[in-house]
């Protein structure tokens, strides 16, 4: 009985993570798969057509989905599909978001009407406005750190408005023709009349007007392409993909001044756009499918690396591991009330399963971004996260009493879940700066000091389930806390050594790369707290000023320390590491300490308080 | 009594407390006074007197809260001091411990290895123009004023006088170099200089009676000093240079008078002189050359990928003359000082700058921080593989 | 191994003395160089002195909104950069190519003498003195703006080019922002599209 419990809640979670690797539906006339794997060069990334809609519609619209008026759900890259190809259509979808009350009043738009919609607007809504916004967006404030919560909404809202504006450009001028062939057609028949009256005209000689006015109302078009175009679409015909010149629609059409040729690849996407707008369903995929092999022709790697992007996109396998993380600590706090074997055993092993996802998740990022794990903050939550399960799976090996599962859940959960809400700005694969282009030094300093991070954090949170357990339930027994208490003090030494070692890596990698090798930095400060308190906690329980209750107190301290390393010296806008400030992760920052500060409250009452019976436990 | 405290693991844990304190509260002061006078404050004095920042809530009400903490120069050494005194009072040297003794030697290593480099070490910074060279290095803190005697037709021969020595108070300074004193009627760390012609308000005295602030008639006003990190003090003042008979003349004197402004020249008792307020400059025995410079971004984006100058060092008095690639993580070591790729001017992308560093103590960190991490993976290893033992 | 802290009076004055020791003292310092001469006689550009200094050069072009203009017939899309708020090239027979630059910055830039001398240095020409300076100056208003417009040509085709170079800027303040139109190329071309230059300068509206 019990083992059909564990078996059949293991087999429950293997289904829920083979269910995401179907891929998601789409409309089913067209090979909306194969365009969503097109590559297309956007922010100095080689990436499929999809990871930019995904990105897009997340800036823009906060989901990577979009709910139409009939409730249906479009993926991000049938919206960018209307966006790119049939801009009349997407500029009704309301994508736009706008609360802030003084915008709402800018547009006269009624709060309650507003609200009605999730203060969604569409391009078309907003049209009129769009002078405004943009008047009021160049009143705002030029220090990011100065401004009023209703700059940052509008500065926001036409940010969106500029991207939306330049996808719209990235495939082709959004105004609609019936045929995009035809007219490419025709600018190149007009080409060298066009030209020879262009040079006969710069000569001071007699020329054809008209011909060159034909001609330069084309190119005046296509250099507005060229202009306002968000990624590039051709890749370059000499030279492999990633290669250094990729052009966009328009810069490609106006090259064809000079080489007399239109670039197969637009021919082609003028095909498929065509097709899309025609809704020839048939001509569409027979379209891509031609398009296709003229960019494979120019892939000399072998290796479709696109489509493999394209399905790390839909498994989201950190999305995935959160969840799971969920059930994992649900079912390690039962485990603690009734069935501890059992429930304990199922809890691993769906621990087990969540890490492998995760794991797999952060592999698939190396390889695709061909860095090591950590290069932004988006993908340092994840790294945390990562390592704290690991230390702790090896914790729950050891002591096997739940403690190990319940915080590698708890962690998981949490850095995740911050993960996802970094995510929300952009590119989470996005390239690094040249001062931080170096491989060695990500895979040494950075993952090391992440790891310090990680480890501190897993004795804070053994620490807060100590004090949780202790303190409204009575599970901890004797042996418990004794267990935990060696737990903690492990953990700690092995903060201690990552976060030494780690921070010393940083110091010489600054000394190699600006010749100094401590220069105060507000990161640099960070780290050296969390390097001081666990040194500061280690030297506390060998001078026996700390006992057990105490050290869950210190570790809960740790908390604090790590959190302000991590995320508060971002905030000061100070010195090398500065990345800028932002509300609500300074909200979200102090809430958690407050948090923090409330456990360490707890922790301090007298024992009478506690629910669990405890003395204090001598080593 | 005193020597039991002294050695005891209370006092080490109180220190480790007060230098995270002191950290924490230095790192916060930092967003308005910037890196390098938050360094001074805190890490490089005895005490450090933190105040509650105007521009927090309630700053207002709350700006007189002052409370000190013990600075750098206090905690570091006493750090030193009680580990030694634990160590040839409480410890016994035992295998198992042998950790524990490389750990803290090391860190007493890294301590004073990081009072060394505070002490000695030397960070300038150079600029070079493509298919230009230069031959000194400049201070990205410290001015100083000079008067050159420019009489030779070959040398220069520079008095320089460290912008320290006449900063605080009037001041009256001589060199045997120099035939007259060198008094500071007025300074000014920082002041904002303008044409007096282009005033309409009223304006205080000026007393220069000779040079650019004569002839042009400016007017100098205080300013605050500015602690953000690309932005530099104009750093002025009003010199009089006073000969035996009595006042040369009166010069106004500051760090934005470069090389675009007319030198300031007089002669007296048949020689010629110039008087500049400039940033400290180096002289180097040897040149670089920027033969070119060269800047990649990331495809379609603006983010540098990365720089890199192609730099010739002609050394007349070595006969050297190489040519070598500077760029990101890859610096020139020469002769003692190490050159690293720092920045170069957005505008023209045709000038870089290289940051110089001169640290005779680089060695220690390496040494010291080595020797802490064996330390620990031997203790943290032995307890790890004793307590896994025992768990089995 | 003597204990130093049997006699802690003694210890703490050696300790006090390696402080002083290590503290460096500040000292007027005599030395001799190379003769140097970098300095112009004469003033050069305006003197409104809260200059950056040159430890960091300033990183914005300015964030101050495009004018309106309207592009010439002829003139096709020039190199893409990020300092160039509009950038266009012409082509010409015998390869013959200009290019027209619109940027803008905060300020002067250090001033119409160093401007000149920087466009006079990128083309190889050498640098001009104050006193020339106004010579080399026309001012022109157009449509209700005010340029100051200079305009100068090397003698000889440069080592780079088959013809000698030509380079006209127009320059405009605009709310404290200096604006740079600026034409340079191949002179026989230049001479043809100056007129055009013009018409362009006309339809520059802020």
């Amino acid at each position: 009985m019990k083992k059909a419990i564990t078996l059949s809640l293991i087999l429950f979670a293997i289904l829920y993570v083979g269910r995401s690797l179907v891929p998601p539906r789409y409309n089913p006339a067209i090979e909306v798969k194969q365009f969503a794997q097109l590559p297309i060069l956007y922010k100095g990334r080689l990436k499929p057509m999809d990871t930019a809609a995904r990105n897009a519609l997340l800036i823009i619209h906060g989901k990577q989905t979009y709910k139409d008026k009939s409730g249906e759900r479009i993926s991000a890259i049938e919206w960018l599909m209307d966006l790119t190809m049939r801009s009349d259509v997407s500029d009704d979808y309301k994508v736009f978001y706008a609360s802030h009350p003084d915008i709402l009043g800018l547009f006269n738009i009624p709060h309650e009407k507003a609200a009605d919609f999730k203060f969604n607007f569409s391009f078309n809504e907003l049209l009129p406005h769009l002078e405004e916004i943009e008047r009021q967006a160049k009143l705002a404030n030029t220090e990011a750190q100065l401004r009023t919560p209703y700059e940052r909404s509008i500065l926001k809202l036409r940010q969106d408005l500029v991207l939306y504006q330049q996808l719209a450009y990235s495939l082709a001028s959004p105004e609609y023709v019936s045929s995009l062939e035809e007219e490419y057609q025709v600018y190149l028949g007009l080409m060298s009349a066009g030209v020879r009256a262009f040079n006969q005209q710069q000569a001071g000689e007699d020329h054809n007007e008209e011909a060159l006015n034909h001609f330069m109302s084309f190119a005046h078009r296509y250099q507005l392409l060229s202009e306002t175009a968000a990624f590039s679409i051709i890749p370059p015909r000499i030279g492999s993909l990633e290669s250094t010149s990729w052009q966009t629609a328009g810069q490609s059409l106006i090259e064809t001044i000079m080489t007399g040729k239109i670039d197969e690849v637009v021919l082609a996407y003028a095909s498929v756009i065509d097709a899309y707008r025609s809704e020839n369903h048939g001509n569409f995929n027979a379209a891509l499918t031609e398009l296709n092999t003229f960019i494979e022709k120019r892939n000399n790697t072998g290796w479709n690396s696109f489509r493999f992007e394209y399905i790390f996109n839909y498994l989201s396998p950190f999305y995935l591991s959160l969840t799971i993380y969920v059930l994992v600590f649900i079912i390690v706090c039962l485990s603690w009330l009734v069935w501890p074997v059992t429930l304990g055993r199922a809890a691993y092993w769906l621990l087990i399963l969540a890490f492998s996802v995760h794991t797999l998740g952060l592999i698939a990022r190396i390889f695709i971004q061909g860095r090591p794990p950590v290069t932004n903050l988006y993908s340092s939550a994840v790294f945390v996260g990562w390592g704290a399960v690991l230390f702790s799976v090896f914790l729950e090996r050891m002591y096997r009493n739940g403690m190990g599962s319940a915080v590698a859940a708890l962690l998981g959960f949490c850095t995740l879940l911050i993960a996802h809400h970094l995510g929300g700005s952009g590119d989470t694969l996005e390239m690094m700066q040249a001062v931080l282009d170096s491989n060695f030094w990500l895979a040494t300093h950075v993952v090391t000091v992440t790891l310090g991070y990680s480890a501190t954090f897993l004795a804070g949170f053994l620490g807060l389930i100590y004090i949780s357990r202790g303190f409204l339930t009575k599970s901890l027994d004797k042996s418990t806390a004794v267990a935990i208490y060696r737990m903690v003090y492990g953990t700690v030494c092995f903060a201690l050594l990552f976060s030494f070692v780690g921070t010393v890596l940083g110091g010489i990698w600054a000394d190699q790369s600006w010749g100094r090798f401590w220069g105060w930095d507000p990161k640099e400060n960070g780290a050296l707290l969390i390097v001081i308190w666990n040194a500061l906690v280690i030297h506390a329980i060998w001078g026996k000023i700390v006992l057990e209750r105490g050290l869950m107190i210190l570790a809960v301290v740790g908390n604090i320390i790590t959190s302000w390393s991590w995320f508060g010296t971002n905030m000061l806008g100070v010195g090398l590491h500065s990345y800028g400030f932002t509300d609500s992760a300074f909200f979200w920052l102090t809430l958690f300490w407050l948090s923090q500060f409330i456990f360490i409250a707890i922790g301090l009452l007298p024992h009478g308080y506690w629910r669990s019976r405890l003395e204090d436990s001598r080593q | 009594m005193l020597l039991k405290i002294i050695s005891s693991l209370k006092l080490t844990v109180w220190l480790l407390v007060f230098s995270l304190v002191l950290v924490f509260f230095g790192t916060l002061d930092q967003v308005h006074f910037g890196i390098r006078a938050t360094q001074q404050k805190y890490f490089e004095s005895l005490i450090a007197l933190w105040q509650y920042p105007l521009q927090w809530p309630l700053g207002e009400s709350l700006h007189w809260l002052h409370f000190p903490i013990p600075g750098g120069y206090l905690i570091g050494p006493l750090l030193v001091v009680n580990l030694i005194a634990a160590h040839t009072t409480r410890f016994v040297f035992k295998w198992n411990k042998a950790g524990i003794f490389i750990i803290h030697l090391g860190l007493i290593l890294l301590l004073l290895g990081q009072l060394s480099t505070q002490l000695l070490q030397e960070e300038n910074y150079m600029w070079v123009e493509e298919g230009k060279s230069a031959n000194y290095l400049e201070s990205h803190h410290h001015d100083e004023l000079v008067i050159k005697d420019v009489t030779d037709s070959k040398v220069d021969g520079i008095v320089s006088i460290p912008i320290d020595l006449i900063d605080k108070k009037p001041s009256s300074l001589q060199h045997p170099r120099l035939p007259f004193r060198v008094e500071t009627r007025a300074f000014y760390p920082n002041a904002a200089i303008v044409e007096g012609s282009r005033l309409t308000e009223t304006s205080p005295e000026m007393i220069f009676n000779r040079g650019l602030g004569f002839e042009k008639d400016f007017v100098v006003w205080d300013r605050p000093m500015t602690y953000m990190q690309d932005e530099r003090n104009v750093t002025t003042a009003i010199v009089d240079l006073v000969g035996t008979d009595g006042s040369l003349g009166i010069w106004l004197v500051s760090n934005v008078f470069d090389e675009t402004f007319p030198a300031q020249r007089f002669s007296y008792e048949d020689r010629d002189y110039e008087i500049v307020l400039r940033i400290k400059r180096t002289y180097l025995p040897y040149k670089i050359e920027l033969i070119d410079f060269s800047h990649d971004r990331y495809m379609g984006t603006d983010i540098p990928k990365n720089f890199s100058s192609k730099v010739r060092i002609i050394n007349s008095q070595a006969t050297e003359d190489r040519q070598t690639l500077i760029y990101m993580n890859n610096p020139l070591r020469y002769k003692g000082r190490t050159f690293f790729q720092a920045a170069f001017d957005q505008q023209t992308e045709k000038s870089s700058m290289f940051q110089v560093v001169n640290n005779p103590g680089w060695l220690i960190p390496y040494i010291s921080c080595g020797m802490i991490a064996l330390g620990l993976i031997y203790q943290f290893g032995f307890r790890f593989i004793r307590s896994s033992r025992n768990k089995n | 191994m003597i204990n130093p802290f049997k006699y802690p009076s003694r210890s703490i004055l050696s300790i006090a003395a390696l402080f002083l020791i290590g503290c460096k003292r500040q000292q007027i310092v005599y030395y001799e160089i190379a003769k140097e001469d970098n300095s112009i006689e004469q003033l050069a550009g305006d003197t409104d002195l809260n200059r950056e200094s040159r430890g960091l050069p300033p990183e914005t072009t300015g964030s101050a909104a495009n004018p309106n203009w309207t592009i010439p017939e002829g003139w096709l899309p020039g190199k893409t950069s990020t300092m160039r708020r509009g950038s266009f090239t012409v082509l010409g027979p015998d390869n013959q190519g200009v290019d027209i630059s619109v940027t803008t910055f905060p300020g002067d830039v250090g001033g119409e003498l160093l401007n000149i001398n920087r466009w006079r240095k990128q083309v190889g020409l050498s640098p001009i003195s104050i006193d020339s300076l106004d010579e080399h100056i026309v001012t022109k208003t157009i449509s209700e703006m005010t340029y100051r417009i200079v305009d100068f040509s090397t003698e000889q085709p440069t080592l780079d080019d088959n013809y000698p170079q030509r380079t006209i800027v127009a320059t405009v303040n605009q709310e404290g922002n200096s604006w740079f139109f600026k034409m340079t190329g191949d002179a026989p071309l230049v001479t043809i599209q100056e007129e055009v230059f013009m018409g362009f300068l006309t339809s520059v509206h802020f």
